[in-house]
Order: C-alpha cells, then sequence, then structure tokens
C-alpha cells in the first residue's frame, strides 16, 4: 500500500494533490512542532481525545443502566423500542444544527454529537448482553436468596459484561469518528480534525494526510485496548455455550 | 405421642399441589395434578417418571421457582412462596458463574450475606474439603471436568446450611464411574449433614441407591401413581438380588405406567 501511495506520488509529482511520503512523515516525525499556528499535532491529537473520551464517558454512564433497564424489564422495553427505532438511524452528524442551536458552537455540542454516536452501540448491546445471560445462571443465585438488586450487580452485570464490553469498543470506534467530524465543523479552533481542515485551507496537503494517518493510528490503538482488555477480564466467554 | 412426632420429623410437605400452563390458544395444559407429599427430617426422596410427567417442574415449584396454580409448599411449616437460602438446589447443569474462581462460587451466598470475607472463604473452603475439592478452590469452572463441577455445585448449595437439599438430574450428564462415585459422596455427605434431600432422576439404578422413598409419578398429568420405601441396608450393593429385584418392579411400575 505504502509503495504504491509512493509511486503514485511521484508519478502524480504534485504536492498539492498527493504528498509523497517524505513529506507526510516529516510531519508524523516531528509531533510537537507548531503547525501552521494552530499547535502542534501531538497537542491536536490529546485534545481530540479528551473531548471523545468525554462524550464516550457521558454515553456509556447513560446506555448502560438504560441498557440492563430495557434488556430485564419488559416495560422499558415497549415504552423505549419506538423512540430507539426511530432515533437510531439518524447519524449522529445530522444533529449538529441542533446541537448548535441547543449547546452553542464549542465543546459542548461537540461532545454531545460523539456522545450520540457512541450512545446506540452500547445501549442495543447492553440489552442484548443482559437478555442472553443464562436463566439457570440467575436462578442458581436467587436459590442463594438474593433480592433484585444482588441477582443486578452479581449476575446481569458481570454476565453481560462481554457484550457490554464489545458495546463500548464500537461504540468508541464511532466517537472517535464522530470527534473527528465535529472538529471539522465550522467555529471549532482545535483538534485533529480542525488540523486537517485548516492545513487544506493553507494547501498543506502533507499535513492533511499526516493528520489523517494519526487519526487511523489512534483509532486502532484504541481498539487494541479493548481487544487486550477483553481477553484478560472475558476469557470465560469463550468456555460458555 | 406418634402423632406428635410426626408432626414434629416433618421437613417439607405439599399439599393439593397442581400446576398448569397456559397454551395460548385458551387451553390449559395439567403438568401437575393434585400431588401431597410428606417429607421427614433427614429423608432421602428420589422423584421417578416416565418423561413428560413433570418431574423437574415438580422440583422447581418446591423451590419456589415456580408457583403452583393451586396448593401449597410448606417448608419446615412454613409457606414457600420464592425461591429462597432456606432450600440448596443443585441443577441439571451445574449453574456456576464462569467469571468466578470455584471458590467465589461456594462463597457467593456468604457474600451476599454480608459475611467478611475471611470467614467466608473459611467456611466455602470447609465445604470445599468436604465434596474433595479443596485443591481446585482457585481455578475456573470451565478448568474442571464436569464431575468435579457438580462437585463444586454441591458445595454451593451445602454452603448456606439450607434446610432441604434439592437436585435436578444433578449426575445425568456425566459418565457412568463418575457418576457412582458421586452418588457415594452424595450418600455419605447426607450422612454427615444429616440434611433432607429430595431429587429428581430418570436413572432408577440412582434413585434405589440414594434414596429411602421413592415417589413414582405417572405422566400427562403428573399424578403420584406409586409411593415406596427403599428398605435396603446401607452400604447399598447395587449387584445385590434385594437391589436388583426392587429395580425390577420399579422399571414395571414405570413400564406400566
Amino acid at each position: 500500500m505504502i509503495l504504491i501511495w509512493q509511486a503514485l506520488a511521484l508519478y502524480v509529482n504534485n504536492p498539492f494533490v498527493l504528498p509523497t511520503l517524505e513529506a507526510v512523515l516529516s510531519v508524523l516525525l516531528k509531533p510537537t512542532a507548531d503547525i501552521l499556528g494552530s499547535g502542534s499535532l501531538l497537542e491536536n491529537a490529546r485534545l481530540s481525545l479528551v473531548r471523545v473520551t468525554l462524550g464516550f464517558l457521558i454515553a456509556a454512564f447513560l446506555a448502560v443502566p438504560l441498557g440492563v433497564a430495557i434488556g430485564r424489564w419488559e416495560v422499558f422495553k415497549d415504552v423505549s423500542e419506538g423512540l430507539i427505532s426511530s432515533l437510531r438511524p439518524v447519524p449522529p452528524l445530522a444533529w449538529v444544527p441542533l446541537a448548535m442551536a441547543w449547546l452553542k458552537i464549542g465543546l459542548a455540542s461537540m461532545v454531545f454529537i460523539i456522545a450520540l454516536g457512541a450512545f446506540f452501540p452500547i445501549l442495543l448491546s447492553t440489552a442484548q448482553g443482559v437478555r442472553g445471560v443464562k436463566r439457570s445462571w440467575q436462578e442458581a443465585v436467587s436459590m442463594m436468596g438474593a433480592g433484585e438488586v444482588h441477582l443486578i450487580t452479581k449476575v446481569i452485570l458481570p454476565g453481560s459484561a462481554p457484550e457490554i464490553w464489545t458495546g463500548m469498543r464500537v461504540g468508541f470506534g464511532i466517537a472517535w469518528m464522530c470527534v473527528v467530524a465535529a472538529e471539522m465543523l465550522p467555529g471549532t479552533s482545535s483538534g485533529l480534525g480542525y488540523l486537517i481542515m485548516y492545513a487544506y485551507g493553507w494547501g498543506q496537503i502533507q499535513v492533511v494526510v499526516a493528520g489523517m494517518v494519526a487519526i487511523g493510528i489512534l483509532g486502532i490503538l484504541i481498539d487494541r485496548f479493548f481487544i487486550a482488555v477483553e481477553r484478560k477480564w472475558f476469557s470465560w466467554r469463550a468456555y460458555e455455550r | 405421642m406418634v402423632l406428635l412426632e410426626g408432626i414434629r420429623a416433618m421437613k417439607l410437605e405439599l399439599k393439593g399441589i397442581t400446576k398448569e400452563f397456559d397454551q395460548g390458544n385458551g387451553n390449559n395444559a395439567v403438568i401437575l395434578q393434585d400431588i401431597s407429599l410428606q417429607i421427614n427430617e433427614q429423608e432421602v426422596v428420589g422423584i421417578l417418571g416416565p418423561s413428560g410427567c413433570g418431574k423437574t417442574t415438580l422440583l422447581r415449584v418446591i423451590a419456589g421457582l415456580e408457583q403452583p396454580t393451586h396448593g401449597q409448599v410448606l417448608l419446615d411449616g412454613e409457606a414457600v412462596t420464592k425461591p429462597s437460602a432456606r432450600m440448596g438446589m443443585i441443577f441439571q447443569e451445574h449453574a456456576l458463574l464462569p467469571w468466578r474462581s470455584v471458590l467465589d462460587n461456594v462463597s457467593l451466598g456468604l457474600e451476599m450475606q454480608e459475611m467478611s470475607r475471611k470467614e467466608r472463604q473459611e467456611k466455602a473452603m470447609k465445604y470445599l474439603e468436604l465434596v474433595g475439592l479443596q485443591e481446585s478452590a482457585h481455578s475456573r469452572p470451565y478448568e474442571l471436568s464436569g464431575g468435579m463441577r457438580q462437585r463444586a455445585a454441591v458445595a454451593r448449595a451445602l454452603v448456606l446450611e439450607p434446610s432441604l437439599l434439592l437436585m435436578d438430574e444433578p449426575f445425568s450428564a456425566l459418565d457412568p464411574q463418575t457418576r457412582k462415585q458421586i452418588q457415594e459422596d452424595i450418600i455419605r455427605i447426607q450422612e454427615t449433614t444429616a440434611k433432607a434431600i429430595v431429587f429428581v432422576t430418570h436413572s432408577v439404578e440412582e434413585a434405589i441407591f440414594l434414596a429411602d422413598r421413592l415417589v413414582i409419578l405417572s405422566a400427562k398429568p403428573g399424578r403420584v401413581q406409586e409411593l415406596l420405601e427403599v428398605k435396603l441396608e446401607r452400604p447399598r450393593d447395587r449387584m445385590s438380588p434385594q437391589f436388583l429385584e426392587m429395580r425390577e418392579r420399579v422399571l414395571g411400575l414405570l413400564g406400566g405406567g
């Protein structure tokens, strides 16, 4: 892939269309250098990560309890089903105008968009995980005199944790795409998404590509983290069913 | 005097248990019909019957996992309306929580009673020793053999010192050798803990080996067809003429039912 890129870049010979490998690497290898007066690559990546984490955490704090409720109690399922199935297909970015109208341009509206992106995958896999918790586990624990609270904390949550975690992994992936897109919107002045758009405005395509590579690498690293935790904590999952 | 003793010795009483399931077409399927039984302290009772006679349902009703349509279950004179720690249950499938170690599975009931960590681990360990699993205390359930898992399930059911032990075809998935071994262990445990046990099985041999008394159910609807005392000396020899004769008799009852 890299070879084809380099060959194409040399063939096109136009840094405004496709920069060469060296040009992009020179940006990537100096992550602390200021770029066009809008902060370094590292600083912008840090800002994007803080935003995505904030939005993700808000989404998780809302989606996990709600997902448990939907998965466990029919009432919640009936009430929420229509709402969820009509809201879920709306892409998070379609909320941008409303988000800006409600929350003004800035951190709050960005975090709102990110949280929306992460919310549904976490909600749905939590509900599914809760429904999949073996009945025999619940019955065995209720024979120890467990009430509803103990059933949820000792069986339902740990029993559906692998699915919840998978939902978080997918949700974080979507949130990461959302943050970059949200940062490209007017009114932002930092973050990897902003950096890409800003550099594009100045014709610095090597910065655009470097930014894209940085986004990709960070996305992969985060995904790896989720997978590593899954292997360590939820290895029991493989032995069930 | 005799009557008084009878009252004192009663552990579990089933009064006219009927269980119907709504089939969804307006008709109710009658699974259990008017089952009345009395089970005494320290008694081991085996429930046998053709498949579909509702023996597992009966055990679940006793456990409080299902509500009878009519009738009542009394444990030590108190009505059973929901599952509780007063009874210990061993399921067909071990039903151990795979994310917990064997020790943490056994001590879970104590954990929910908010016993201190040290205390509950000591107590759980004591019961793991009783079933011969002390070496595997820190293993995960999926690292154990089928027989060891069921032993862990036995320890888990006993640790809360239940008044009655219920077993739902607990050894049906085990190979014959392991099964015999664990049956002998159950007898030994019953003798040391003096618990009353009610179990369901489809193995006539297992029922005769373990039980003081057999309840034979007929199918569709499940009714008490026959109550039999097993008056064989312990330890029981599966190959003795008396054992084999008893076996023939029970098989005859099941076949003719």
